[in-house]
């Protein structure tokens, strides 16, 4: 058992860390509602999107932790930049293993480098947890789909050129009718609108309503009625989704947790630091240990993947357990600031505001602990009439 | 609630419709706002509610606390930006009878009927929790005090027309060299700058900055020194009410939430029917109605006389925090619904959280109790 990367594993997280440090820390990116194109592109420039996509569309080899350690060292300096390189992956990942060659000529290279962006959407308002009750429809005509319906939210709606969306081609067969496409955002027939939301501003999230959008058959991602299995709790993408977004929530709580260890050896109370009352100190002692167990957790889960060995169970674990575990941090480390935490002078309370979307980013947590439960427990544990969701 | 009297039961029927009926339209937007709208003072102060706790004769409702605190319960549950015009009867009414006659016939009449905002200052960029290390000065020349320092993080301090501030008058002593002040801020030599929050955003929290500001000795509140154990009086009434108005954002939110799990389904189910989501709400009615109970009991204690400052201390600490923790679950619940600007769980939750700060942290009221129960020589040794 060896808990440690390896060198080139170390040497991006070196790299990374410096970068992010620099770039991504100015307080005003936080509350702007984009992440700034150039910003995007200096991290295209370096490589951060091409991670594990083949070199002939200008990525490069990389483990599954390495991936796992620049989410977390830019998490560490900026939430949302984060979470953009999260979805980017999963964009250029998925078509870069199911997409049809034209679409990859087409977008891969452009997305890696950064010189267009994409998005990812499967929510709409009535199918969230339940994919099986996605209305948006792709009724095909010839070498075309018609795709009409709307999609929400949208994680980087706003912003993206092309998005990945997960609609449903066949109505009666439940989670097996759902199909994924590239769709171009600019395609006739969509109109996007921004949703205001309590955090993660720079995550322009939108609402596309799509009325019989035309996508070439060689946008479709994966075969028809494949695209349960690209995304859904146990598919293609899921562990992904769940392992990063927890290493970004843990990112995020180890920022808050410096300013909470630096204010606590600073700030008097009582003729002493506070970092000598208990309530303190035990306080930043706990969440420490949390941090620690949590962020193991992940890296063994990407570890198991890069082994080729199953990481279902763990991955779950982190998918509910990391985002609840890094709101617990932050939220100690503003209560430990008391009201100069509350306000915007410090990025405290932003970042509470942030972490709640990760709390909902894989799932709820209910479905994310079902997945743990059947895995731990069997398929006893599970609803009968969620069967059909489960298979492996 | 049980233990409410006949007249308490009457007047808590009638506070929860006059809010329905006042408060409901405009509530998220006001939520927004730097300021509590002159309309809800206005309203309030019509109603009666803001001479709760007062001694005056005309007063429209009984004067007990626990009467106070179903106002403020009911009004926050409606809209929670009224909870800082509430609260400051405390401290008014609870100080009268310290006032000069002058002072307290120009201030008593304005702000009963919603014409004055008040607020009180004690807290500095470098005490908090520890009240008693504050460094403001007010130095006595012949019939007036001049009043130099920083106080920070003043609720209502945006708005208010004027503050009850505490002010060192004898630098030797600490708690005991602690006076009261009353100090208009239209004064050219106050200065203030705000704070933007997550929440309680109409609370306008500010900073002011006291340059030399002379004001006649009418201004004092009590005597010299006798500041910082007054205004510990009136904290065990007002912690407990910061309780109930936070546990009323929580409530609120939990009825919405109860309707839409029966609405929403997942599954082909009504959320309700999953024990992921029923037994959440299940604890968390619990919760809330046990930090309701210690509220009221907080309350009925100090209207029968009797010690309540460990219940009080109780009350801030415990209803603050089950209300945030309600309101994260129940925002969870409604998934990427209640991330949204659309539903006003996001902003209860960002308004609840400035209740777990304000008026004396956690670990402050946990102090409190300690020592109650450890007794002085096994207790804290702050």
């Amino acid at each position: 058992m060896e808990f440690k990367f390896s060198k080139k594993e170390e040497l991006l997280q070196w790299a990374v860390n410096d970068f992010a440090e620099k770039e991504l820390t100015d307080k005003a990116l936080v509350t702007l509602d984009h992440v700034p194109k150039n910003i995007i592109k200096k991290m295209g420039d370096l490589g951060f999107f091409g991670l594990r996509i083949p070199e002939k569309y200008k990525g490069k080899p990389a483990t599954w932790v390495m991936i796992g350690i620049l989410a977390e060292e830019i998490a560490k300096a900026n939430i949302a930049c984060a979470y953009w390189v999260m979805l980017s992956y999963e964009v250029n990942l998925l078509l870069a293993t199911y997409g049809t060659e034209e679409a990859k000529e087409e977008w891969l290279c452009n997305l890696v480098e950064a010189n267009q962006l994409g998005c990812f959407s499967a929510t709409e308002s009535y199918a969230g947890s339940d994919m099986s009750a996605i209305e948006t429809k792709a009724i095909r005509d010839q070498d075309f789909y018609l795709i009409s319906g709307e999609k929400k939210p949208i994680s980087f709606g706003m912003q993206a050129d092309v998005a990945v969306l997960f609609v449903k081609n066949n109505s009666e067969a439940g989670i097996r009718g759902i199909s994924s496409f590239l769709v171009p955002v600019d395609s006739p027939g969509i109109t996007k609108s921004s949703i205001k939301n309590m955090g993660l501003f720079p995550s322009a999230p939108a609402s596309f309503i799509l009325d019989k959008v035309r996508v070439p058959v060689k946008y479709r991602i994966g075969d028809e009625g494949e695209g349960s299995h690209l995304h859904t709790y146990m598919g293609f993408l899921s562990d992904f989704h769940q392992i990063i977004s927890g290493i970004i929530s843990l990112g995020a709580a180890q920022a808050a947790m410096r300013l909470a260890i630096a204010y606590s050896k600073q700030r008097v109370a009582f003729g002493r630091p506070i970092a000598k009352f208990e309530a303190v100190s035990e306080k930043i002692a706990e969440d420490a240990t949390l941090i620690e167990a949590a962020r193991w957790l992940c890296y063994r889960a990407l570890a198991l993947k890069d082994q080729g060995l199953l990481n279902t169970k763990e991955a779950a674990m982190c998918g509910w357990w990391c985002p609840k575990v890094a709101f617990q941090v932050i939220e100690d480390a503003l209560l430990i600031h008391g009201h100069t935490g509350y306000s915007d002078d410090l990025p405290l309370q932003q970042m509470l505001r942030d972490i709640v979307a990760f709390e909902m980013i894989s799932g709820t947590e209910n479905i994310l602990k079902l997945i743990v439960s059947h895995e731990t427990i069997g398929s006893v544990a599970m609803p009968d009439h969620l069967s059909d969701q489960f298979h492996n | 609630m049980v233990f409410f009297t006949e007249e308490q039961k009457k007047f808590c029927e009638w506070v929860r419709a006059f809010a329905l009926k006042e408060f409901s339209d405009g509530a998220k937007e006001r939520a927004k706002l730097e300021y509590v709208t002159p309309e809800v003072m206005k309203k309030l102060a019509e109603a009666g509610l803001l001479e709760l706790g007062t001694s005056a004769k005309y007063a429209k409702h009984p004067k007990d606390y626990v009467t106070f605190g179903i106002a403020m319960e009911e009004v926050c549950k409606v809209d929670f930006t009224a909870m800082i015009v509430l609260l400051i009867q405390v401290l008014v009414y609870g100080l009268a009878e310290w006032m000069s006659d002058e002072l307290r016939e120009e201030l008593l009449p304005a702000t009963s009927a919603g014409k004055k905002l008040l607020c009180f200052a004690n807290t500095e960029p470098d005490c908090g929790s520890d009240a008693t290390a504050i460094r403001t000065r007010a130095v006595r020349d012949g019939n007036s005090y001049t009043i130099s320092g920083e106080k920070t993080s003043i609720s209502g301090g945006m708005q208010s027309d004027a503050v009850i501030t505490t002010a060192r008058t004898n630098p030797s002593e600490s708690a005991k060299g602690i006076t009261l002040f009353y100090v208009p801020l239209d004064l050219p030599a106050v200065s203030r700058s705000i704070f933007r929050d997550m929440g309680s955003i109409s609370a306008g929290r500010a900073s002011l900055t006291f340059n030399e500001v002379r004001i006649p000795m009418t201004f004092r509140i009590g005597e010299e020194g006798e500041g910082f154990r007054k205004v510990m009086r009136t904290f065990d009434a007002s912690r407990v009410l910061v309780g109930l108005a936070a546990l009323a954002l929580a409530e609120t939110s939990l009825a919405e939430t109860v309707e839409f799990v029966k609405a929403k389904t997942a599954f082909g189910y009504p959320l309700s029917r999953f024990e992921a989501v029923s037994f959440k709400l299940a604890e968390h009615a619990t919760l809330l109605e046990a930090a309701r109970m210690i509220c009221y009991k907080a309350l009925k204690l100090r209207d029968e006389g009797l010690p309540h400052s460990k219940e009080a201390a109780m009350a801030k600490w415990f209803a603050p925090k089950c209300a945030v923790n309600a309101l994260h679950d129940l925002m969870l619940i409604f998934g990427h619904r209640g991330y949204s600007e659309a539903n006003p769980i996001e902003q209860r939750w960002r308004d609840a959280m400035s209740t777990q700060i304000g008026d004396g942290t956690a670990e402050i009221m946990k102090l409190i109790i300690a020592r109650e129960i450890l007794g002085g020589k096994f207790g804290p040794t702050i």
